[in-house]
């Protein structure tokens, strides 16, 4: 498909219709939804892994998504089943890892924190703030995280959180509202 | 957050609570400086979600991934018709095999050597029936039973 039709494509069909077109074997289809999606999922995926794996899983979801579009349920939402998938994907390689990613981020802050000599400068700060969040990010669970994430990066409703984890409403709720109490708890040096 | 309204504070926050109780929260942040406090720093965070620099993936990286996507795909697909293809071909030997099987089954139980009488003769009270030169069977009556001989190959059995 030549660049300029392929963009309009891209603007103009809703995901149903992608996804209708991907069933009968269109591959820019694919193409299509994998650069309307890329950065969101990378963005979930960034806030379990590092940018490597980040990536690796941005991969394995839409591999997920490409082979099994046919079992994609006509009439559900396509958004909230790829945000699924990436969830699973990044639970499913927590599970290999069997281990908390390793943390460099605190490293970076400790050093950053005893450079007391110099005030740091507001783009220091901001750096230290940035880190210390994504330390503390890195200390929630799975679960908390994955409801963070989906609030905090994607701003997702929580009626839409509720769809995409399988859980309740309340539930939501009471996972962010603990996901905010361990991240402000962790920040609290900062906010 | 010691104040039990604080996850109703939260859902307040991200405007996912209904009116009536959202009036309810307002008052309450009215009177609650522990969660008056806790909107404050929601709202810090919040703020450094805004402001934080948007991690970005390089063109580059995202057409390799996307090469890779592509193939990955083109390969388990592939994998899957495979799998389906051997399913589908011991799926179908299964049947041909159950299907040979029970006309072997039905063809041994059906067989039986065709008989057909050919005559019959009375001699001395004696019922004799003509099946062809392998089976003769005599039939006898007494006064306490029928007699039923089949004479074989020259061989004798008898049935009561």
């Amino acid at each position: 498909m030549p660049n300029n039709v392929r963009q309009n494509a891209s603007e103009r069909l809703s995901d149903e219709e992608l996804v209708e077109r991907l069933r009968n074997g269109d591959e820019d289809s694919a193409s299509i939804i994998f650069e309307r999606y890329r950065s969101r999922i990378y963005r979930i995926a960034r806030s379990f892994f590092d940018e490597e794996s980040a990536l690796d899983i941005v991969q394995e979801v839409f591999v997920h998504m490409w082979s099994g579009i046919r079992g994609f349920r006509a009439g559900a939402k396509f958004s909230t089943w790829l945000h699924r998938i990436a969830i699973n994907c990044c639970y499913d390689l927590l599970r290999r890892r069997k281990v908390r990613k390793e943390e460099p981020v605190e490293e970076e802050v400790l050093t950053l924190r005893n450079e007391d000599s110099e005030p740091p400068d507001g783009a220091v700060e901001r750096r230290e703030l940035e880190a210390a969040f994504k330390c503390a990010l890195d200390k929630l669970s799975p679960k908390l995280r994955a409801v963070f994430t989906l609030r905090f990066f994607e701003q997702l409703p929580y009626s839409e959180i509720a769809r995409i984890l399988k859980c309740s409403i309340g539930t939501v709720m009471s996972r962010l509202f603990y996901a905010r109490q361990q991240l402000l708890e962790s920040l609290s040096d900062y906010i | 957050m010691t104040c039990e309204w604080a996850e109703r504070v939260s859902a307040y926050f991200d405007g996912e609570i209904s009116d009536e109780r959202k009036n309810d929260v307002q008052e309450h942040l009215k009177t609650c400086s522990e969660c008056a406090r806790y909107i404050e720093r929601l709202r810090a965070l919040e703020s450094l979600r805004k402001n934080s620099v948007q991690e970005e993936v390089s063109q580059e990286q995202w057409d390799s991934c996307w090469q890779e996507i592509k193939q990955e795909t083109t390969r388990r697909i592939l994998k899957r018709r495979h799998v389906h293809f051997i399913r589908n071909l011991a799926i179908l030997g299964a049947i041909a095999a159950t299907v040979l099987i029970a006309l072997t089954v039905w063809a041994v139980f059906k067989y039986e050597p065709s008989l057909q009488c050919t005559g019959v003769a009375e001699i001395g009270g004696v019922e004799i029936l003509d099946y062809g030169a392998e089976y003769t069977p005599m039939v006898m009556e007494t006064e306490n039973a029928t007699i039923i001989m089949v004479i074989d190959s020259g061989e004798e059995e008898t049935k009561r």
